[in-house]
């Protein structure tokens, strides 16, 4: 609340400043150096350098094409430790295969620093950490190719149960301790398949049974019960934040099983048990490390790393020196000398990126303050892009409501049909979204099973059927308007929101608006994201908004959103059934039986191979499912994301899609960004 | 007071002023502050306002206008663009288009189009104070809408919306000062007129309201009301706490002040004439200095309505479909909605001066309330 007060004040005051245009036009720096003569491949001009996979090769590849040995060259912000014996050179650091970048467009300048703005630290908004990501395979900017990353290949079996990775000779961890084979198998068997972490191993590896073989220093094979078609795109995509490896060196002290005092060292140092101690060093979600202190001392393969612990107002991170790319020059990535992210109110941001004081910044972004940023695109040096990757803000109603008489109306699909068709989406889409999205239901993105049909289901304006509805439901309107519950009580919904997923306190006000033109009552409360999602894991909320686009790769590694309890992270609704699924059937509720079907849709859906027919109906059922019962009102689709990147920024392409199922800007390579 | 001349009273000629009443001197008094003559003229036209919000304002506060949004205010014109003047009002056609390259919505004015501005308009029909059926406005137009202080993100009319709002806002003040007013003489006068060990308790307990600090008080208190409760309980609720801890200042008056006249030969001889204690209090002891009284409560509406503006600017106060000056101000609080959308702002206008006419009318209230007094 003192935030808020704060952030009011703030905003006032530097509004005069908007007004006044009191701030210096800052100059741009429009002349740029040419680094190094143009002789190197780059994506924009390839100088006949072929690639197996888009703007990337093997070492080996590449030196046979160029016919030279490629020297390497480093930052000069590593020369004093080297100098002083802190840190090898980079011959030495870099594995004896490098993977071999193109830049987009020029060998890349070292030094400077990347400024990014987030909310706070672990408040989910932040692009700086989805694309410092690491991962043994990403996608490439076509967002459709997996190429690889820290593996250097893989290779299924036939069947899809087996896949082997070859990782990288030479390749170390921040920290110069060699990354191995072991840190896979180090991960799968004394993380994952540790039951005294795990109760339940963590998907997806308990679904398929997944086991892991070493079988020498740099080969690693993955074995499943069943064929796991998916493993990729999850490695690629939305699961890039959850790495299949773990510094076995740092983090075996830990553990009880490499060290016996690991419990009585863990109480000495403050915690309460061994599992706690090792929590705060590795933890499934990547992110909650780099939130804490103790993310300092962790090391990554990552291309940043912390510099210091994390304040309440920024977090900053180094480049690794032991990163294990390097560009066609020779020289090893990343480019620019350090992250810098801020931590501010949201409010903020534009009043930040328009005095030209964000490099790159998207996530998070409503799409209302576009006409604002635009204006002012020349004084903050910054140039707007909108490549989709939204969709507007989605409703879900809770059909296990705490209230048994709402549960009861809502678990009506007349009810959630009536409440779609009377949504105004035309307006809604030119009052809050620009007039840029198109009237959708909620549903996967450029994925081959929905159709156009799918996308206009109960999406017209009909508030006279949805009148009808609700007259069939029984819902007998009162003397002011508003109809009655069964029990005699006006039908009201206590609709608490978060800004995060409505964008904006208007869109709430007009759905509410149509909402009570057919007689529904709603009482609007703005509360915050973690509130929400308390609510959420306890099955409070009547009706939660916490729902993305998810584009294809998310969908094929798991299809969350679409079954209960439609949610990647956090629970969104259908908690009693969840119980009732985990207790096999001992507490909770049972759930009717098209949520049967859908889970056991999800257990088929990763066997089969992506694009297969069997895929495509599967597909099919999930969204016929989904459509009947109408679970996951959506309002507009085809929204972009506003993506901001300043005109300093070298080495930056045009977004094709902006959103968190391909890690937001990490398949732009912010590794080979540089700052001109 | 010489100014106020001699007349004849029983063949005598005597000045006016020795035999006024204490009201027509206060009045005299008062008369002579054209600050506090202005603040009173102000304060009168937003009563007016509250009491015929629904007839004064051309819409309801949630109807939209969605061909305009987002729109600035529509000025009234007496002059065509050829200069011609014309005895009915107009306003021209407003439509707004968005701008190809930055997707604002830019407005868009269409001068060949003039829509006469019609007073006693009948519209949209509502039901004054909830009772009298009726569709008759001040003022209001055959075609489209008119937006006279411009329209917010979604189309609605910021005119009406800030006649309601004034509604709700001043009837936040003066429930709230009634309130106040109830609580702090119940408070003070048992303080006051018992002593002693209530004496001291109410005192102490004046003392701990006093010395919290009133911003996170009433945070804590506003983030207590259960989640459910509608708009309207919110209201209900937001006046109780207001009072609740606004009632301090007047209850030290009060006590104060019985402490003072307690022992005065007026008070003993009722207590003599076998007066009961609340007699005494209510009838003899309270009317002595109620005009003081009268100045603390005009002092202490624009404390009232600066709470409940904070509050709801703060989102912890009123909520939509309920608006109040705060709650209005609560969506011009971002830096997007200041920049594009300014006229968002004129509300704040509202509250400075309804702050400023209460403090400058309260200001010549306590001068008069000492008439004698040079």
């Amino acid at each position: 609340m003192k935030r808020n007060v704060l952030v009011a004040v703030l905003s006032m005051l530097m509004v005069f400043n908007l007004f006044s245009g009191g701030q210096k036009e800052q100059k741009a720096k429009t002349k740029q150096k040419i680094i190094t003569p143009s002789s190197y491949a780059t994506v924009a001009d390839t100088k006949g350098i072929k690639t197996k996979f888009p703007q990337q090769l093997e070492l080996n590849k590449y030196e046979k094409q160029t016919g030279k040995k490629l020297t390497f060259h480093e930052n000069p912000l590593f020369a004093e430790r080297v100098k002083k014996g802190e840190l090898p050179p980079v011959a030495k650091r870099l594995p004896a295969e490098p993977l071999v970048v193109l830049p987009y467009n020029r060998i890349g300048k070292y030094g400077g620093k990347l400024r990014g703005i987030s909310i706070a630290y672990e408040s989910g908004d932040s692009e700086i950490l989805a694309w410092r990501q690491a991962n043994l395979v990403r996608f490439s900017d076509d967002l459709s190719t997996i190429v690889p990353n820290v593996a250097k290949a893989w290779k299924w079996n036939k069947a899809h149960t087996e896949i082997t990775f070859t990782l990288r000779k030479g390749h170390r961890w921040s920290d110069g301790a060699p990354f191995t084979a072991d840190d896979i198998v180090f991960y799968m068997n004394d993380i994952m398949l540790n039951k005294g972490l795990f109760k339940v191993t963590p998907s997806p590896w308990g679904d398929i049974g997944a086991s892991v073989e070493k079988i020498n220093e740099v080969t690693v094979k993955f074995k499943f019960k069943k064929p796991y078609m998916g493993m990729l795109y999850r490695l690629a995509g939305s699961g890039s934040y959850f790495d299949p490896f773990a510094p076995k060196h740092f983090l075996k002290k830990y553990l009880p099983k490499y060290n016996p005092n690991a419990n009585a060292e863990a109480i000495k140092n403050g915690f309460d048990n061994w599992q706690q101690q090792f929590g705060v060093y590795w933890n499934k979600w990547k992110d909650a490390i780099v939130s804490s202190p103790y993310g300092v001392k962790v090391p990554t393969l990552e291309s940043y790393l912390l510099l210091k612990a994390p304040t309440t107002e920024r977090r900053v991170y180094i480049a690794n020196p032991y990163y294990f790319k390097v560009d066609t020059a020779g020289n090893q990535l990343p480019y620019i000398n350090y992250q810098d992210e801020r931590f501010l109110e949201k409010q903020l941001w534009p009043l930040e990126i328009m005095n030209g004081n964000v490099d790159e910044k998207a996530q998070n972004m409503p799409l209302n303050i576009y006409p604002l940023l635009k204006k002012n695109e020349n004084k903050g040096h910054y140039t707007l892009q909108l490549p989709p990757g939204m969709i507007g803000p989605a409703i879900i109603f809770n059909l296990t409501d705490k209230d048994p008489v709402l549960k009861k109306i809502f678990g009506d699909v007349r009810f959630r049909y009536a409440m779609s068709l009377a949504i105004n989406r035309d307006q809604l889409n030119k009052a809050l979204f620009l007039g840029l999205g198109t009237p959708e239901q909620a549903l996967p993105q450029n994925v081959p099973y929905v159709t156009e049909k799918d996308k206009k289901f109960m999406t017209e304006y009909n508030p006279k059927r949805a009148n009808e509805y609700l007259d069939e439901m029984g819902l007998k309107k009162g003397p002011d308007g508003i109809r009655l519950r069964p029990d005699g009580k006006p039908l009201t919904i206590l609709w608490e929101y978060t800004l995060q997923y409505v964008w904006s306190d208007q869109f709430p006000a007009l759905v509410a608006d149509y909402w009570r033109a057919v007689g529904v009552n709603v009482i609007l409360k703005e509360v915050t994201t973690q509130l929400t999602r308390e609510m959420q894991k306890s099955n409070k909320l009547d009706i939660t908004n916490e729902w993305l686009a998810v584009y294809e790769p998310a969908m094929i590694e798991a299809p969350q959103r679409f079954l209960p309890p439609y949610a990647a992270f956090w629970p969104i609704m259908g908690l009693p059934w969840m119980d009732w699924k985990n207790s096999n059937g001992a507490s909770g509720e049972e759930p009717p039986v098209w949520v049967k079907r859908l889970w056991k849709i999800a257990d088929e859906w990763i066997t089969v191979a992506p694009g297969s027919a069997r895929y495509l109906e599967l597909g099919r059922e999930v969204i016929k499912i989904n459509q009947e019962h109408l679970v996951v009102i959506g309002t507009l689709g085809k929204i972009p994301l506003i993506t901001e990147v300043s005109n300093r920024l070298g080495n930056t392409p045009k977004w094709k899609i902006n959103s968190s199922s391909y890690g937001y800007s990490y398949p732009y390579r912010p590794d080979q960004w540089y700052i001109k | 007071m010489a100014k106020e001349g001699h007349i004849k009273v029983d063949g005598k000629k005597v000045q006016r002023i020795d035999i006024a009443t204490h009201r027509q001197l206060m009045w005299w008094k008062f008369r002579k502050n054209y600050m506090a003559m202005i603040a009173a003229g102000i304060l009168g036209i937003f009563l007016i306002i509250s009491i015929f919000a629904e007839f004064i304002a051309p819409y309801s506060s949630g109807l939209r206008n969605t061909r305009y949004l987002a729109g600035p205010p529509m000025s009234v014109h007496l002059f065509d663009a050829k200069g011609k003047f014309h005895l009915r009002p107009f306003i021209y056609g407003w439509v707004n288009k968005r701008d190809p390259v930055t997707l604002a919505l830019i407005p868009v004015v269409d001068t060949s189009k003039q829509i006469p501005l019609s007073i006693f308009h009948r519209g949209e029909s509502y039901k004054l104070w909830g009772l009298f059926k009726s569709n008759l406005h001040l003022f209001g137009v055959n075609e489209g809408m008119v937006n006279i202080f411009g329209t917010d993100q979604i189309g609605r009319d910021i005119f009406s919306r800030i006649m309601y709002a004034t509604r709700i806002s001043l009837s936040v003040g003066a429930i709230g000062v009634f309130f106040v007013f109830i609580i702090g003489l119940l408070m003070g006068g048992i303080a006051g007129y018992f002593g002693g060990i209530a004496d001291e308790l109410i005192m102490r307990l004046m003392e701990f309201l006093r010395s919290i600090p009133t911003l996170p008080l009433w945070l804590a208190l506003a983030a207590a009301l259960p989640r459910d409760w509608s708009a309207l309980k919110v209201y209900v609720a937001i006046l109780l706490i207001l009072s609740s801890v606004g009632w301090t200042n007047l209850g030290r008056r009060v006590r104060s002040k019985l402490l003072s006249i307690r022992e005065d030969d007026f008070v003993l001889s009722a207590r003599l004439a076998g007066c009961s204690d609340a007699r005494i209090i209510f009838h003899h002891m309270l009317p002595s200095f109620m005009s003081y009284i009268i100045v603390d409560l005009t002092v202490s509406f624009p404390y009232i309505i600066l709470a409940e503006t904070a509050l709801s600017f703060l989102g912890l106060g009123l909520r939509e479909p309920i608006v109040s000056w705060g709650v209005l101000l609560y969506s011009a609080q971002n830096i997007h909605a200041l920049a594009e959308i300014p006229w968002l702002l004129i509300t704040g206008l509202f509250v400075v001066i309804a702050v400023l006419a209460f403090n400058f009318m309260g200001d010549g209230l306590r001068d008069a309330a000492d008439p004698l007094a040079k």
